[in-house]
C-alpha cells in the first residue's frame, strides 16, 4: 500500500499548512488503519481509533524531521510502528497471563446458518488464538512477526522501519516464532 | 514430532492472519479522528515543545518511582549500619578465601594456570583465592586457614592446590608431599575434601594427615587419622596391596570395582593407619587372612559388629576391613543362589529368574529331559517390601498351560512347581502362558493388545516346532493381509528390499507410522533369514501391529492384563507414542490394590521424565550412587503418587541422626518443614517409612506444581525436584475426551478453573494431566464389581473381570457424559 504524496505537499504540511496536512491525512488513511489493525488485532478493536489518531498526531508533529532518505511510505510505517509500540508496551506491562473468555463471535448463533459459517468461525478462532499468543510475547517481537510474516515485508524493509540491523530482525523473528508456536500449542491443548 | 505439530499450528495461524489482512478494512469514524488530530495539533500545550527533562529530575517527579527509591535507600542505610557495627566488633574470617597464618622457609604461591605464571613469595597474612597453588620448599612449611579454625599445615617439599573454596564445599588437592589438616567440628553439614589423583577423603571434625607421593611412578596416598572419623574413598585402581589393620575407618571402593576388569584384583585403596589416640568407637574388625576369602563370608545382611551399612546396594562398598575381594559387585554367592546383578536403584535384589531356573534345571538335565523340583525362593533384602515374584495365580496358570499344551506334567507344590518333561526355560513358559491367557479370555472384548496378539499367535506358535519355512510363510501372509486390510494396499510385494519405502511414498503416513513401519521391515528381514526360528524375530512386527491397533482407540483400557502390564522398554515406547498423539489411558480403581501398579508406575515414569528429561536420568542415577558411596546417607526423590494423598520420602541412614526435611515451592518459599530428631539408623524406604501427606505446615493441600525437596542429615544433604500432580475431577459433561469425533461446539468458552478439591475415594471420574493436557482418566467409586455381578458373565478370572469392568465403565462414561446422566 504505497502513499502517493509530492515533496511540496510534505514540505508545506511540515510548515503547518492545514490543507496539505489534510491531503496527507486522506492519502495515508488506508495504510495507517491497516497497520494499526494488524498490530492491535481483534482484541484491540475498540482502541483502533485512539491509536490511529495518535499515529496522525505523531506523524504531523514529526513531519519536519522527514529528510527523504527513505520513502515516505516507509517513514509512515516507522511512525505508526513507534506509536503502536508505545501503546502495546503500556498494555504489555499491564498484561495478565490468564485465559480470557473468547468473544461472542465464537458462539454460533442460531440465525447464522450460512454454509461457510463454520469455516468463518474456525478462521476467526485461529486469528483469536494467534493474537492471544501474540499478547504474551514482547511488543518488539510482535511487531517483527506482523510486518514480516503477516504483511510480508522483506527483512530489509522491516530493519529499516524498526531501525535495527537485519541480523537483529532475523533473531527476533526466530525467537518470536518459536515462542509463538509453543504458546499456540499450549492454547490449542488447553482448549 | 512435537516441533512439527507446533510449526504446523503456527503456519496455519499465520496463513489465516495473512488472509484476514487482505480482507477489506472496517469503517472507522474518520471525521471524529480528523477532528481529534487537528484539535491536538492546534492545542497550544501540544504545539509548544516541552524542554527535555533531565533524567534525575524525571526520577523525582514520577510518583511511581519515589516509593521504591526511598525503600532502596532505607535498606541500603540499614545494611550500612549493620555492616559497620559488625566490622567494629570483629572482622570475620572469609569463608571463601584462605589466609596464610604462618610460614617458615621458602614458601611460594601461584595463582591460576601454571603455564605463563610465576611463582611468588608467600607472606603471612596473604589471602589466597580458589585455584591458587602453594608449595613449600626444603625445610619449609606453612599454615593456611581455609575456614574458621580449620587449618591446613604444609610440610616441606609439599604442593597443594586450593580448588573450590566456597561456603558449602572446601576442597584441596594434594599434588605432592605431606599435609596435616585440623578440621573444625562445626563444619558438619558442609564438606571438607582432601583430594589426590587416586583417592579422596571426606571428613568432619577430624585431625588427619595426607601424604601423596608419586616418586616411584605409582601414585600412592597415605592417610593417617589422628582423631575423629574419616571416610576414605579410592577413586583410582592402583595396585597397592595393603592390609587395613585398625578399626574405626570405613574404606569404600570408588569406581574401580565397577570395572569388570577388576575381577581378581586386590582391594583398591591405600594405607590407612590409626594412631593409638583414636577417639572414635571401633566399628568392627574382620581379621581374615590374606588368602582369598570364601565368598560366603560376605554376608548380605549386617551382622553384629559389622560397620553400619551404607545402603542396600553397597555390598561392594561396605566392606570394612577385607583384604581381597573377588569382584564383589558382580557376583555374590549366597545360600539361596547367585545374585548375578545388583540393581542400585531398587530397594530389593531379585534373583535373575531365567538364570536361576537354567542353573537349577541344568543340573539334572539328561538327554533333553529333566526330573526335579524348582524351589521358588527368592532373595529379599532387609527393608524391602517387594512382593513375591511368583504369585499363586501365576503358578496355577503356568502349570495349567504347561500341562495342556505339552506332555510335561506340572504340579504345584507351593512354594515350588515340579515339572517332568522336555526342558524349556521357566521364563519361556511364563511368557507363553501369559500371552495365551490374555488371548483366550478376550472373547467379546475389543482390546487392541488381543487383536495384535491373535494375528501373530498362529505364526509365532510355530517357533516351538522349528518349522522355519511355514513360520516365514505365515508371517508373510499375515503382513500382506494386514497391509491390504488396513491401508488398502493390494499386491504389495514385501520380499523386496524397499517395500517400506514404497509404502511410505504411496501413502500419507504419520511420523509414528513411519517409525514403526521401519521397525517392522527390519524385523521382517530377520524373519526371512534361513535357519531355525526363535520367535524373537517378530518383535518389531508385533510392536507395529500393537501400535497400529492402539492408535485406533481414543481410550486405552489399562487394566492389568492390558498393554502396560510391565514397564518394559517396548511398552513404554508404545504408550509414549500413543499418548503423544492424543491417546488417553483409562483405568478404574478396584478392590485389589496391586493390580494397577504397572499403570501407576508408568505414569510415575512419565512424570519423572517430564521432571528430569530422559537423558539426564542416567546422570542423576550416577550422581545419587556417588553421593551414596561418599556419605552413606541416601535420600531418594519421592516417587510421584497421584492416586494417593501421601507419598513416602525414602531415606537410608547409616547412623542415628537428626533428619531435616523441607519443601520449597518454585518461588523459593518454604512451604513445609519437619525435623526427625535422633532417628535410628536404618532403611526407611517402604510404606512404613516417613509418609508425607502432600500438605504444607498448616495442613492444607499443596497445589499441583513443581517443588524442591531438601533432606539433610549428618554428611548427607540432598536436593530433588518434585512434581506434585493432583487428580482433578472431570466435569460431568462436555469434556472432549468423551467425544469422538471432536466437535467445534466442544471448545470451551473460556477456561474454568476446576473447583473441585482433591477428594480421594469419592465417586467420580478423575483426570491426570502431566503435560498441560489430560491424558489419564481414572474412575473411582462406581462399584464396578456390583455392576459386573448385575450382568451375567461367565468369565471367572480376575483379569477378565477387570477388563470387562473397564469396558463397561467406558460405555457407562460415554453415556453419562453425552446425556448428562448415568445409564
Amino acid at each position: 500500500m504505497s502513499v502517493d504524496v509530492s515533496q511540496e505537499i510534505i514540505r508545506a504540511a511540515s510548515r503547518g499548512n492545514r490543507k496539505s496536512q489534510q491531503v496527507i491525512f486522506r492519502a495515508c488513511k488506508g495504510k495507517v488503519h491497516q497497520l494499526v489493525r494488524l498490530f492491535l488485532g481483534p482484541r484491540g478493536r475498540d482502541e483502533i481509533e485512539d491509536v490511529v489518531a495518535m499515529c496522525y498526531v505523531e506523524l504531523f508533529k514529526s513531519l519536519r524531521m522527514f529528510q527523504g532518505r527513505c520513502s515516505f511510505g516507509t517513514w509512515i510505517d516507522r511512525i505508526c510502528y513507534r506509536a503502536c509500540l508505545m501503546h502495546l508496551r503500556r498494555k504489555y506491562r499491564r498484561r495478565k497471563v490468564a485465559f480470557m473468555p473468547a468473544g461472542d463471535e465464537i458462539s454460533q448463533s442460531a440465525e447464522d446458518q450460512r454454509p461457510d459459517a463454520l469455516q468463518r468461525l474456525v478462521t476467526q478462532e485461529q486469528v483469536e488464538w494467534l493474537y492471544e499468543a501474540l499478547d504474551t510475547i514482547s511488543p518488539e517481537r510482535r511487531a517483527v512477526i506482523i510486518m514480516h510474516e503477516v504483511q510480508e515485508k522483506p527483512i530489509e524493509e522491516v530493519a529499516e522501519i524498526v531501525r535495527v540491523r537485519q541480523g537483529t530482525v532475523k533473531s527476533r523473528l526466530f525467537r518470536a516464532k518459536r515462542e509463538l508456536a509453543r504458546r499456540l500449542n499450549t492454547l490449542r491443548r488447553s482448549e | 514430532m512435537r516441533e512439527n505439530r507446533e510449526e504446523a499450528l503456527l503456519r496455519e495461524a499465520l496463513e489465516t492472519a495473512r488472509a484476514r489482512a487482505r480482507e477489506p478494512l472496517e469503517k472507522l469514524g474518520w471525521e471524529q479522528i480528523e477532528d481529534r488530530v487537528w484539535s491536538a495539533l492546534d492545542d497550544p500545550k501540544a504545539a509548544k515543545e516541552r524542554p527535555p527533562v533531565p533524567f534525575w529530575l524525571g526520577l523525582l517527579v514520577r510518583p511511581r518511582l519515589v516509593a521504591p527509591a526511598l525503600a532502596t535507600l532505607c535498606v541500603a542505610l540499614a545494611l550500612g549500619v549493620l555492616l559497620t557495627r559488625h566490622t567494629d566488633r570483629k572482622a570475620p574470617v572469609p569463608h571463601v578465601r584462605a589466609t596464610v597464618l604462618r610460614k617458615q622457609g621458602n614458601v611460594e604461591y601461584l595463582r591460576g594456570n601454571a603455564e605463563g605464571s610465576k611463582w611468588r613469595r608467600l607472606e603471612p597474612g596473604r589471602r589466597l583465592f580458589p585455584g591458587t597453588r602453594v608449595r613449600a620448599g626444603v625445610d619449609a612449611g606453612a599454615v593456611v586457614e581455609v575456614a574458621p579454625s580449620t587449618e591446613v599445615r604444609l610440610s616441606d617439599n609439599t604442593q597443594v592446590e586450593l580448588e573450590q573454596l566456597n561456603l558449602r564445599r572446601r576442597r584441596i588437592e594434594v599434588i605432592e608431599g605431606l599435609v596435616r589438616v585440623d578440621v573444625n567440628p562445626e563444619l558438619r553439614g558442609g564438606d571438607f575434601v582432601m583430594h589426590t589423583s587416586n583417592a579422596q577423603c571426606r571428613v568432619a571434625g577430624t585431625v588427619f594427615t595426607v601424604r601423596f607421593d608419586r616418586a616411584e611412578g605409582v601414585p600412592r596416598t597415605t592417610l593417617r587419622v589422628i582423631a575423629g572419623d574419616v571416610v576414605f574413598i579410592c577413586t583410582a585402581r592402583p595396585r597397592i596391596r595393603r592390609t587395613v589393620s585398625a578399626p574405626g575407618v570405613a574404606v569404600m571402593l570408588g569406581d574401580s570395582l565397577a570395572d569388570p576388569g577388576s575381577d581378581d584384583g586386590e582391594l583398591a585403596g591405600g594405607e590407612v593407619t590409626l594412631s593409638p589416640s583414636f577417639r572414635g568407637e571401633p566399628v568392627g574388625v574382620h581379621t581374615r587372612s590374606d588368602d582369598m576369602p570364601g565368598t560366603d563370608e560376605l554376608p548380605l545382611r549386617p551382622e553384629a559388629g559389622d560397620p553400619p551399612r551404607l545402603g542396600n546396594d553397597t555390598l561392594h562398598g561396605s566392606i570394612a576391613s577385607s583384604t581381597k575381594v573377588r569382584n564383589a559387585k558382580e557376583k555374590v554367592n549366597t545360600s539361596a543362589g547367585t545374585v548375578d546383578s545388583i540393581q542400585p536403584e531398587k530397594d530389593h535384589v531379585f534373583l535373575d529368574r531365567a538364570a536361576y531356573a537354567r542353573k537349577r534345571w541344568g543340573l539334572s538335565r539328561k538327554d533333553g529331559r529333566i526330573h526335579g523340583a524348582v524351589p521358588l525362593t527368592f532373595l529379599r533384602l532387609s527393608g524391602s517390601t517387594s512382593e513375591e515374584p511368583w504369585q499363586g495365580e501365576e503358578l496355577k496358570m503356568i502349570a495349567e498351560f504347561v500341562s495342556r499344551k505339552t506332555d510335561i506334567h506340572a504340579q504345584i507344590d507351593r512354594p515350588s512347581v515340579t515339572m517332568d518333561g522336555r526342558y524349556k526355560s521357566f521364563s519361556y513358559w511364563l511368557r507363553r502362558s501369559r500371552r495365551r491367557g490374555i488371548s483366550r479370555a478376550r472373547t467379546g472384548t475389543d482390546q487392541p493388545e488381543r487383536t495384535a496378539l491373535e494375528k501373530l499367535s498362529d505364526a509365532v506358535s510355530l517357533t516351538a516346532t522349528g518349522d522355519g519355512e511355514r513360520f516365514r510363510r505365515n508371517v508373510t501372509d499375515l503382513l500382506t493381509a494386514y497391509f491390504q486390510q488396513r491401508y488398502g494396499v493390494s499386491g504389495l510385494d514385501i520380499h523386496g528390499a524397499d517395500w517400506a519405502e514404497r509404502l511410505k511414498d504411496s501413502l500419507k503416513l504419520a511420523p509414528w507410522q513411519e517409525q514403526f513401519l521401519h521397525e517392522a521391515e527390519r524385523s521382517y528381514r530377520h524373519v526371512l533369514e534361513p535357519g531355525p526360528t526363535k520367535g524373537r524375530e517378530v518383535h518389531g512386527i508385533y510392536d507395529f501391529l500393537r501400535i497400529s491397533e492402539l492408535m485406533d482407540y481414543p481410550f486405552l483400557l489399562c487394566d492389568p492384563p492390558g498393554s502396560i502390564r510391565s514397564l518394559s522398554a517396548e511398552n513404554m515406547k508404545l504408550l509414549r507414542t500413543y499418548l503423544e498423539h492424543g491417546g488417553c489411558i483409562y483405568f478404574a480403581n478396584h478392590a485389589e490394590p496391586t493390580t494397577c501398579a504397572a499403570a501407576r508406575g508408568f505414569i510415575a515414569e512419565l512424570i519423572q521424565e517430564r521432571l528430569y528429561g530422559r537423558g539426564d536420568r542416567e546422570m542423576l542415577r550416577r550422581y545419587r550412587a556417588n553421593e551414596r558411596r561418599q556419605t552413606g546417607y541416601v535420600f531418594d526423590p519421592p516417587t510421584p503418587q497421584i492416586f494417593h494423598p501421601w507419598t513416602v520420602l525414602p531415606m537410608i541412614l547409616p547412623e542415628q541422626a537428626d533428619v531435616f526435611l523441607s519443601m520449597k515451592d518454585s518461588d523459593g518459599n518454604q512451604v513445609f518443614a519437619d525435623t526427625l530428631v535422633e532417628l535410628e539408623a536404618g532403611s526407611y524406604v517402604s510404606e512404613d517409612g516417613y509418609q508425607w501427606p502432600g500438605v504444607d505446615n498448616e495442613g492444607g493441600d499443596l497445589p499441583s506444581g513443581f517443588y524442591v525437596y531438601q533432606a539433610a542429615a549428618g554428611l548427607g544433604n540432598t536436593f530433588h525436584g518434585v512434581r506434585i500432580s493432583r487428580l482433578r475431577r472431570l466435569r460431568p459433561r462436555g469434556h472432549r475426551v468423551f467425544h469422538n469425533p471432536f466437535q467445534i461446539s466442544d471448545i470451551p468458552r473460556g477456561i474454568q478453573e476446576e473447583t473441585s478439591e482433591l477428594t480421594y475415594n469419592e465417586p467420580g471420574a478423575y483426570g491426570v494431566a502431566t503435560d498441560g493436557y489430560l491424558m489419564i482418566v481414572y474412575t473411582e467409586g462406581y462399584g464396578e464389581l456390583e455392576l459386573l455381578r448385575s450382568h451375567n458373565t461367565h468369565y471367572q478370572g480376575e483379569e477378565t473381570v477387570l477388563r470387562w469392568t473397564a469396558n463397561v465403565m467406558t460405555e457407562f462414561l460415554r453415556g453419562w457424559t453425552a446425556d448428562g446422566e448415568g445409564r
